[in-house]
């Protein structure tokens, strides 16, 4: 197993990367953005990170508020076709104005994709969402129905889903992936598991690991143990090399000796220096994921645009992480005290994938 | 050091300029063999994140049948349109290319050559 062990070659590719890195930051476009359109979802899984201090009564972003961003901060600032519009939930297919938000959405040039559990996604549907410019669209599917259907804590979650994952596939160009959320549950079945998303027709899917927040927080079943996780990065790079399907660990977390062999890219956490997201509250922030507490602004206050530019430096400049296990860290100079996701209210880190490999 | 120059220094390496930058893996059309192509000119990185989707390759999406065929865009296309109501109660309904053509040559029959439309896309009912 490569573990920790960072060879020659790739530690310096990483100081070669770590300038390029900081050029990205210098530059900061805007690439991805993120609407939080709801909060509303129709399951209540275990492994949740939403934040759990979130009023989930919070009423969903009007859509006419988020255009009125898009038309007056950022439009003017960006090429709309290098920005990509990604609504997030929450579940999104409750949003009962989802195709009029993405035909609005497209209409106004940007490429716009959406997350989903599946449950409600029928043919149709999906169709009225093509017809409104839907282009990219990623499925949770976390194992098979005993392990999904279980962290779901819903027993039609899987075939629902299953189904969606279907008609997905009958859409040619429409860019997609199945996303796993590996558990002790599904360890040692990864194997088997693969094996059926590719009798399934899957081709691309994306694996990443419990983070301690949320739901997730309280319970230890879903948490791996340092040798599952390594388990886990060996089974990512022996899958890849096989080549029968595209599969990718998410971005969070530096890797040490599996740097670019677990996913196609140098770890970089790029919240707040090319992503953005609007909350459904109007908070201004980095992804979603990361706490509520890092919000830099709000639309309802705030310029978008004077935010983006000229405040998140907590997330341009990641000095502040050196603290605690970080302070005398030998990787954080590639790694920058890992992904902002992972930093707790009081910017302690909760979670350390690079100690994981130990 | 320029980015370009980073981006060859990585190549050296042994690292796909892909997993630095803007860049994806295309095919070549004659032999399929994969290549590096640049297609992001700042080199701004396309990370797949945590909860977003995978980024679209810019192809146009439509539905197959079963055999790969390609399907109108939903079955909302494939159905004859209702039209859309005027103010003074006629419906305007969108026809095809063939129809308009048709419908022209009719109608530049009954007109005089100084009233004829330049293009006809919609029709009155």
């Amino acid at each position: 197993m490569k573990g920790r062990h960072i060879g020659i070659r790739k530690r310096l590719a990483l100081k070669v990367f770590k300038g390029m890195y900081d050029d990205v930051v210098e530059r900061h476009n805007l690439r991805t953005l993120f609407w939080e359109c709801t909060l509303r979802c129709n399951l209540r899984c275990r492994h949740c990170g939403s934040d759990c201090r979130t009023d989930v009564s919070e009423k969903d972003m009007p859509l006419e508020d988020f255009l009125k961003v898009l038309d007056t901060e950022v439009t003017p600032n960006v090429d709309p076709g290098r920005v990509l519009i990604i609504f997030s939930g929450g579940e999104v297919l409750v949003r009962k104005d989802l195709e009029e938000a993405g035909r609005e959405v497209t209409r106004r040039g940007y490429m716009w994709g959406m997350v989903t559990n599946g449950l409600s996604l029928t043919r149709e549907r999906l169709h009225s969402l093509i017809d409104a410019g839907l282009r990219s669209i990623s499925v949770s599917f976390d194992g098979f129905a005993d392990v999904h259907n279980d962290i779901r804590q819903n027993s039609e979650s899987f075939e629902r889903a299953r189904k969606a994952i279907g008609y997905i596939r009958e859409v040619e160009g429409l860019a997609y992936d199945v996303i796993t959320c590996v558990t002790p549950a599904m360890i040692e079945r990864l194997e088997e598991w693969k094996e059926y998303l590719i009798s399934e027709g899957i081709r691309h899917w994306r694996i990443f690991s419990i983070f301690p927040a949320g739901r997730a927080k309280r319970d230890d079943r879903l948490n791996l143990s340092p040798e599952q996780f390594r388990y886990l990065m060996e089974f990512i790079r022996n899958t890849r090399k096989e080549g029968r399907i595209n599969l990718s660990y998410a971005c969070e977390g530096f890797l040490g000796g599996y740097e670019t062999e677990v996913r196609d890219h140098f770890y970089m956490c790029n919240a707040g220096v090319t992503v953005a997201s609007i909350r459904v509250n109007g908070d201004i922030s980095g992804c979603t994921s990361v706490r509520g507490n890092y919000a830099q602004g709000n639309i309802y206050r705030d310029s978008f645009w004077d935010v983006w530019q000229n405040r998140f430096k907590p997330f341009r400049n990641r000095e502040w992480t050196k603290t605690d296990e970080c302070k005398e860290c030998k990787v954080w100079e590639f790694c920058r005290g890992g992904g902002m996701h992972l930093r707790d209210d009081e910017g302690k880190l909760m979670y350390c994938h690079y100690n994981m490999l130990k | 050091m320029n980015s370009k120059f980073k981006i060859a220094l990585l190549t050296l390496l042994g690292f796909s300029a892909s997993s630095c930058c803007g860049t994806k893996k295309v095919a070549k059309d004659e032999d399929k063999k994969e290549q590096d192509i640049i297609i992001n000119e700042d080199s701004d990185p396309r990370v797949q994140l945590m909860y977003g989707v995978p980024f679209p390759d810019g192809s146009v999406v439509r539905p197959v049948d079963e055999n790969g065929n390609p399907q109108p865009m939903s079955p909302r296309n494939g159905a004859k349109s209702e039209g859309a109501k005027l103010p003074d109660g006629r419906v305007a309904v969108p026809v095809s290319e063939e129809e308009a053509k048709e419908r022209m040559e009719d109608m530049s029959k009954e007109q005089t050559h100084d009233e004829e439309p330049d293009e006809v896309d919609m029709v009155l009912e």
